[in-house]
């Protein structure tokens, strides 16, 4: 497992030890994200790897590029051979990957550290609603996190909508985008909060209780995914697989088909205008 | 067969959202805008044009300026000055003076360690601001109050620099509504409203994180006797007019306008449950309301936007050239 020039961003090292399924599931809780290496075609690509939540990931390239890898049936769409970081930590799926034959490398942020276990939330908006929404809130630092469009919604026709012209209409803004965006609302910021609640308010929000056993890579997870694209998949890569894959880069353990919340997968996300968007990090 | 269907939805949509967008003529709103791009933290000001000028105000971790509103009788603006302190409780939010390039001219209301105030508006002299103010909480013992914190109401004498009232306890965030234009035309009075559509519970249980603990409704303050009263039960989101005993408030999916000086109530406009308001604000001139809205079509996550002009007196729609301020934070006047 040795490094790779060009493999590795600034800031990341390798991880120790061999990914084997017992290192990976012991050692998941203190890596916020993972570099992974998959393949053995010629051409070696490097991205960002997504788990789109159903057994599967999402791969894209300074944001131009899709690749839908499908673990379960261990071939991609596009044969090659592919590295990145994949901010999952959906140990089965890497399991799986290894027991078919790819070898995946691991790195983590130098910086990230456990610390104790704290209790987070996941923010559930008019779950059984059309304009039905899920988050991330973390009430240590007031922080909440989201993946949304800053000039439009989307859900399932604007999605299509955007596959198949690769334009969304801006509404006489001044900015047109493709992709679901990832941001966050610091609630201790009067601000924020007011422009948070007048995009939100007057609906009925749910909170669940989650532990985060490691809530300093968790927020590295989301803090990782700030004012990045999105790949949004309306059924399998929505707004709550967003939320549930931070709070499970903390530890949670959030089953996406478990008891409650169980409407992670159908939830679509909500419109914002343009202009309302929180403020990225140390702006 | 599904492929089928959608693709003349999707298209429908596109042209539907396009067709809007190029149908953008008419009257120049009246008046001064300001409009802030709070990821850039850039406003845009809009006067009597609109082709707008701009300006930045600093956001960073130590120090985060924001929230501008017009003074009434010059043009600076009223803000706040977010400062970090040594932890997270230590944070405060003071409100500022600004100048039209973003400068700072002084300082209205300092804040105690930990004391956040914000928003405010100013009557129409000038004379007083209104803001609420809330503490920072322990997060541990108390992991709502970042997401619906307890207010407390306050009205300061700006030449002064005095607070001459404080109410504790108002009402919680986003419960209590202030809207831009709270102060009537005449004497120093002042609406808000109570309104519980906001509602968090935790999963399994039927209180509410945020129970409302007045009744429901827009309430009339008097600054000279200290006295309010429930003015409108069941209203919310009260603009005063500012060029007559008037205010404007949303009921029952419907714009109302009510005259203080007769207790005559009309309705100027009505929508259905599927469509949503946001940013109503009277024209300076006192003869329209504006808003923007968000139609859900009520078929997936599906909707569009758009703004409308009414005229106060006719409850008919007026062209105009839109710039969207309705969706973001502004000021008008």
């Amino acid at each position: 497992m040795g490094r790779s020039a060009g493999f590795f961003e600034p800031g990341w090292q390798p991880g120790s030890g061999s990914l084997s399924a017992g290192a990976f599931a012991s050692q998941d809780a203190r890596y916020n994200a993972y570099h992974i290496r998959a393949g053995n075609g010629s051409a070696l690509r490097e991205g960002t790897y997504t788990n789109n939540g159903n057994g599967g990931f999402t791969y894209s390239q300074n944001g131009s590029g899709l690749m839908m890898f499908n673990v379960w049936l261990g071939r991609q769409v596009s044969p090659g051979k592919f590295a990145g970081r994949w901010t999952s930590l959906n140990r089965d799926v890497a399991q799986l990957m290894v027991q078919k034959g790819y070898s995946l490398q691991l790195a983590f942020s130098m910086d990230q550290t456990q610390s104790d276990a704290q209790t987070w939330y996941f923010m559930s908006r008019d779950g059984s609603a059309a304009n039905a929404h899920g988050l991330a809130y973390d009430p240590s630092t007031g922080m909440i996190y989201e993946v949304n469009h800053p000039s439009r919604g989307h859900g399932l026709l604007l999605w299509l909508e955007g596959i198949l012209l690769n334009s969304v209409p801006n509404n006489g803004n001044k900015f047109s985008e493709t992709k679901s965006v990832a941001y966050q609302w610091n609630m201790t910021d009067d601000k924020q909060r007011a422009d948070f609640w007048k995009r939100e308010g007057g609906s009925v929000f749910s909170l669940s209780p989650v532990t985060i056993t490691n809530p300093a890579a968790a927020t590295a997870w989301f803090q990782s995914q700030q004012g990045t694209p999105w790949n949004y998949n309306f059924f399998t890569n929505n707004c709550a697989h967003y939320a549930v894959q931070g709070l499970n880069a903390g530890g949670a353990g959030v089953n996406f088909i478990g008891p409650k919340p169980s409407s992670f997968p159908i939830a679509p996300t909500m419109s914002w205008s343009a202009g309302q968007g929180p403020v990225p990090i140390g702006k | 067969m599904r492929k089928k269907m959608l693709t003349p939805l999707i298209f429908l949509n596109w042209l539907f959202i396009h067709s809007c967008n190029m149908m953008n003529s008419g009257v120049t709103l009246p008046g001064k805008i300001v409009v802030s791009n709070s990821q850039g933290h850039e406003y845009f000001i809009y006067m009597n044009s609109d082709i707008p000028k701009s300006f930045k105000l600093r956001y960073d971790n130590e120090v985060k300026y924001s929230g501008v509103d017009w003074l009434n009788t010059k043009d600076a603006f009223v803000g706040t000055e977010g400062i970090s302190g040594l932890t997270n409780m230590e944070y405060r939010c003071n409100i500022v003076q600004f100048d039209l390039l973003g400068k700072i001219t002084g300082r209205i209301y300092e804040a105690e360690k930990g004391e956040l105030a914000w928003p405010k508006y100013s009557s129409r002299d000038d004379k007083y601001l209104i803001f609420t103010t809330h503490r920072q909480a322990d997060p541990k013992k108390y992991p709502f109050e970042g997401l619906t914190p307890m207010l407390s109401l306050v009205v300061m004498d700006i030449e002064q620099r005095n607070v001459i009232i404080k109410i504790d306890s108002i009402g919680r965030s986003p419960n209590l509504k202030i809207e831009e234009s709270p102060w009537l035309h005449e004497g120093y009075r002042f609406v808000y409203s109570i309104d519980g559509g906001t509602k968090l519970k935790l999963e399994g249980k039927e209180e509410l994180i945020n129970p409302v603990e007045s009744p429901e409704g827009i309430y009339l303050f008097d600054v000279p006797t200290g006295e309010r009263k429930l003015l409108v039960p069941g209203g919310h989101s009260a603009i005063a007019s500012p060029t007559s005993n008037k205010i404007a408030y949303e009921k029952d999916n419907s714009i109302r306008v009510l005259d203080l000086s007769t207790n005559e109530e009309k309705v100027i406009y009505k929508h259905g449950s599927k469509e949503k308001l946001r940013g109503t604000h009277w024209t300076p001139d006192g003869k329209s309301i504006y808003f923007a809205y968000t139609y859900n079509w009520g078929l997936s996550d599906l909707f569009h936007t758009g703004e409308k002009l009414i005229d106060v007196s006719t409850g008919k729609e007026i062209a105009f050239k839109k710039i969207g301020h309705g969706f973001n934070p502004y000021t008008w006047k």
